[in-house]
């Protein structure tokens, strides 16, 4: 379903020459929830961005349902769904009005565009603040209308970039079972994020991005086999430690 | 289907953006934007407190010069009641008998002091008014010298016994001779315009007198040999130093500006500011579609605005009556609102195009604030420069943005305007606005502006690794930009220089062919790494294809000329008998050249270049994202209006047969997906009408010609429509296993 092949992204210019993704290749399965992880600065985001066309290869190519980001951007963007903790919400508008308007953009007839707000409102649980203006919602319930924005084409393949950030327990706790509400129906998912020992228990198969490299891949039991190691930290923090070296990837957030 | 043209295709295919997308998208912005606080202070605070502010000052102003006008509040001062009692006495009667003059003068016709004068829009209006001099106040003073030091008074008049021989305590009655010491005080304006305002009251008295005498002695005749009469004649343009019809056009701008400002910057850099823009670049709409979207917003809100000020502005103008004033003795019309109206959405639909060049580049909120705030203060200069007086809206100012709608907003307002002119500043400002939404285009939504990658800004302007098969929208519309400002003002100019030969005239008129119609779009080309052959569709075609063109271009100018006809007919258009003339003198002076210098330079060179932009450049670019139909109509209407300019005139006839021309040319390069046919056909086309204007005398001799105002013969149009009708068939064949034919047949 994803493919990605010896992706590359090096920004230069003004006297920088920063190698943001470094011939990363990775593959994700229909029904597979992948997880990216890395401190920050290892090139997550630059690979989901990448993957959807949002960002061009400096070398490489990325392919979703056999089709180059780079060559067919619009027919990728129409199989992917985007939930990014960076991303907003329009202030003045409601989460339906706001579903609606992307599944327009997405080409979803409006009577199933309908339906669709309705079901994932419902399973999101957000239909008692569908038509409030977003301004007046929480992080958590902004993050739960999010994840149905990005939903609302029922996309093959969905990319979650730090979908938990500032969420407390209980808005994690809606993603995460979303997540797996996800592969059950058979979508390609890639999650990225640092928070190691949530991805653990989220992701069916893992590659450890370091400095735009991916340091290492595989499911957890190949990973403690090749590694020695009990968890996803000390694999990390085995792979990523060089001398000089500072990671930020065993943070706060993975206690 | 040319091979090269599949990737555009491709990825235009169905999920292009259709204009029922484009309304949703607009409608989403829109909701957004005037839901608002900040969009409804501009769109309707403002106006509605802005004219009525204005008007208060301006009557302020208005006041304040008619009061000075006519009633400096003058004081004049004396040193007793007898002298005050003589003193007033002749000066009400100095004032009666120059009322009774004016009077009198009015009554024969003829001008008095002042002869009236033209009524002219502008500040000069109260001075048109009959000028009644100032009430004056007298005032009892025991020294005069002090009270005009003191500002007492305006004017001090001292009684002398004439020689000083009579006593000062005999009184002097009305008519006794008398000698009156006028003082002022000096170097004040005010001071010296009392003591004229006396002196010529006394005068008329002294007249008077004067006259009376004579008239007892039998003197009836004129005494003195001259009499003068001071007449001031205003000038043709404006009589104010500063045009206020051109003010109006100016405040309407700027509060249109202010208007648009704010959800320009807030659709696109607050966008981005706010994460919001990530997600909308991440749907399958095309960057320029969502751009598109965001345009149409901005400029829907601007013309809201431009809405509530004008209805703010004509309100307020006509409660207070101020119309005549402004705008000329007509007053504001309705019709002259409609037409500002227009302009307003013009202006409105180019300087929101501006603005979202700047805002597409800003990364927030605060730097597209840091580059909207200077833009404004450039675009307010050419708006203030155009109410100096005598700037009258030429070639140059026309394709001036900005100064060339003000200009004609004032023109419009006084009901002034010409249709050339007219025309010029609309299509240029059209012309500008597309262009600038092309640059948009360009970086709206790059990865350099959403997430400020380092080196993609430079990306943006480096010529591609790899070469494009065919120049974007983008691309063919910045070279619009360019060409249609220039070749206008080269028409205008080239037809203005004197003392220039008609071969000279003949080979500038081809260098500039050259350039604007093949330099700029190969310079554009080769800078945006673009295919030569591609994107000027320099494709071979097969011999019936060229035999085809040939027999078209044979046949096609009967129809031309019964076209010309057929709109003078229709007392649509008529040819200018200026430009007959000119027409006339023009060919006249051609036949002194050999007919082969003549076809180089209007017909293969105009046919060659004019053919490689209009079907090669221009035609990819439209065809890379519209169907064949739509791109030949487009381009032919836009080859119709690039032959509407003749030196400073428009000949609006030549729009219908050159726009039909450009049809059948756009026919044939979308069969055959090449410009070669089309060059031949445009070149026999232009070099048959060109040779029998030539040789016109001569066909004369033979017989052959007509009056110009006649039909062809009948058997001729025939002739032409069967070889007309074979040209289009051999087209059709010669392209039919290689043509576009799903669309254009």
């Amino acid at each position: 379903m994803i493919s990605v092949h010896e992706l590359t992204k090096r920004f230069s210019g003004s006297g920088t020459d920063i190698l943001a993704v470094d011939r990363l290749s990775l593959t994700v399965a229909p029904g597979e929830v992948y997880g990216l992880l890395g401190p920050n600065g290892a090139g997550k985001t630059t690979t989901l961005r990448m993957i959807l066309g949002l960002l061009r290869p400096s070398s490489g190519y990325a392919e979703v349902a056999g089709l180059r980001s780079s060559e067919a951007p619009d027919e990728v963007k129409r199989r992917i769904g985007l939930v990014s903790a960076s991303a907003g919400l329009y202030q003045w508008l409601t989460p339906r009005e706001i579903l609606l308007f992307f599944a327009d953009l997405y080409g979803v007839a409006p009577e199933q565009a309908e339906s669709e707000c309705s079901r994932l409102s419902d399973l999101l649980e957000f239909k008692k603040y569908l038509d409030r203006r977003c301004a007046t919602l929480s992080t958590g319930q902004k993050q739960r209308v999010q994840l149905a924005r990005a939903l609302i084409h029922d996309p093959p393949i969905m990319l979650l970039d730090e979908p938990t950030r500032g969420l407390d327990v209980f808005g994690s706790q809606v993603i995460f079972e979303y997540t797996g509400h996800l592969r059950d129906q058979g979508k390609a998912v890639i999650v990225s994020t640092h928070r190691l020992l949530e991805a653990q228990r989220l992701c069916d198969r893992f590659g450890l991005m370091h400095e735009g490299r991916l340091a290492s891949e595989g499911t957890l039991t190949e990973l403690r086999a090749a590694t020695g190691c009990r968890n996803l930290v000390e694999m990390f923090m085995q792979s990523v430690q060089k001398p000089g070296t500072e990671s930020s990837f065993a943070g706060g957030e993975t206690r | 289907m040319n091979r090269e043209e599949e990737p555009h295709r491709q990825s235009r295919g169905r999920h292009g953006i259709g204009l029922g997308r484009l309304a949703r998208l607009t409608l989403k912005e829109l909701r957004e934007t005037l839901r608002d606080r900040r969009t409804i202070v501009t769109l309707v605070l403002m106006p509605l407190l802005v004219y009525p502010l204005l008007s208060i000052a301006f009557q302020k102003f208005l006041l304040s010069n008619l009061k000075s006008a006519s009633q400096p509040a003058m004081i004049v001062t004396f040193s007793s009641r007898d002298d005050g009692r003589l003193i007033v006495g002749y000066l009400e009667q100095g004032d009666a008998l120059l009322k009774r003059n004016a009077d009198a003068a009015r009554t024969r016709g003829r001008p008095a002091s002042r002869p009236p004068v033209e009524v002219v829009p502008g500040l000069s209006l109260p001075s048109q008014q009959p000028r009644s001099d100032p009430k004056i106040d007298y005032r009892l003073s025991a020294n005069l010298e002090e009270a005009l030091r003191d500002n007492f008074a305006d004017v001090a008049i001292r009684v002398r016994p004439v020689g000083g021989r009579q006593e000062a305590s005999q009184p002097v009655h009305p008519g006794d001779p008398v000698d009156l010491e006028i003082l002022g005080l000096a170097s004040s304006r005010r001071g010296d315009k009392a003591v004229r305002i006396i002196e010529r009251r006394l005068r008329a008295v002294n007249d008077f007198y004067r006259q009376q005498r004579l008239k007892r002695l039998g003197i009836t005749h004129r005494l003195a040999p001259i009499h003068t009469v001071r007449r001031s004649v205003e000038t043709e343009t404006r009589a104010s130093p500063y045009s206020l019809s051109t003010l109006v056009p100016l405040i309407l701008i700027l509060m249109t500006i202010t208007g648009a400002v704010y959800p320009a910057i807030d659709l696109t850099a607050g966008e981005r500011e706010r994460g919001t823009l990530e997600t909308l670049i991440a749907a399958p709409v095309p960057r320029m579609g969502l751009l598109l979207a965001k345009y149409v917003a901005v400029l829907t809100v601007a013309v809201l605005t431009a809405t509530v000020n004008l209805v703010s502005m004509a309100v307020t103008v006509l409660s207070i009556g101020l119309g005549p004033l402004l705008f000329g003795e007509a007053g504001l019309s309705v019709w002259s609102i409609a037409q500002v109206f227009g302009l307003m959405i013009l202006f409105a639909a180019f300087f929101s195009a501006v603005m979202l060049v700047f805002t597409s580049f800003s990364r927030s909120f605060k730097e597209a604030q840091a580059y909207l705030i200077p833009l404004m203060l450039v675009a307010i200069a050419p708006g203030i420069l155009s109410m100096m007086p005598g700037i009258d809206l030429g070639r140059l100012l026309s394709v001036t943005p900005l100064i060339n709608i003000v200009l004609l907003a004032r023109d419009v307002f006084e009901q002034t305007a010409d249709p050339a002119d007219t025309f010029v500043v609309v299509t240029s400002t059209v012309v500008y606005a597309l262009g600038a939404i092309a640059v948009a285009g360009r970086v709206f939504g790059t990865d350099a502006i959403l997430y400020g990658s380092p080196g993609t800004w430079s990306d943006l302007f480096r010529r591609p690794k790899t070469p494009l098969p065919a120049p974007s929208l983008s691309n063919a519309l910045l070279c619009l930009t360019f060409i249609a400002p220039v070749f206008i003002l080269a028409a205008s100019g080239l037809g203005r220089l004197q003392g220039l030969s008609i071969a000279t005239r003949l080979m500038l008129n081809g260098l500039i062919t050259v350039v604007l119609f093949g330099g700029i779009p190969l310079l554009e080309a080769l800078v945006s790494h673009i295919r030569i052959r591609g994107g000027f569709r320099l494709m071979p075609v097969r011999r019936l294809a060229w035999l085809g063109a040939l027999l078209l271009g044979l046949s096609l100018w009967p129809f031309v000329f019964e076209a010309v006809l057929l709109t003078e007919k229709l007392g649509l258009f008529s040819v200018s008998v200026e430009l007959q003339n000119l027409a006339r003198e023009i060919t006249t002076r051609m036949r002194a050249l050999s007919p082969g210098w003549i076809l180089l330079s209007l017909a293969v060179i105009p046919a060659l270049f004019e053919e490689l932009f209009f079907r090669g450049y221009l035609f990819s670019a439209l065809r890379s994202r519209l169907k064949p139909w739509p791109t030949i109509l487009i381009s032919a209407l836009l080859f119709g209006m690039f032959h509407l300019v003749v030196r400073d005139s428009l000949a609006i006839e030549r729009l219908l047969p050159t726009t039909l021309l450009g049809v059948v040319l756009g026919w044939v390069c979308a069969r055959t997906g090449s410009v070669l046919p089309g060059i031949v056909l445009h070149c026999t086309h232009n070099s048959l009408l060109l040779m029998v204007a030539y040789y016109e005398p001569q066909l004369k001799d033979l017989g052959i010609g007509t009056a110009r105002d006649s039909h062809l013969p009948t058997i001729w149009l025939i002739a032409a429509a069967i070889a007309a009708g074979v040209g289009l068939m051999l087209v059709a064949m010669a392209s039919r296993t290689r043509s576009e034919s799903n669309g254009a047949g």
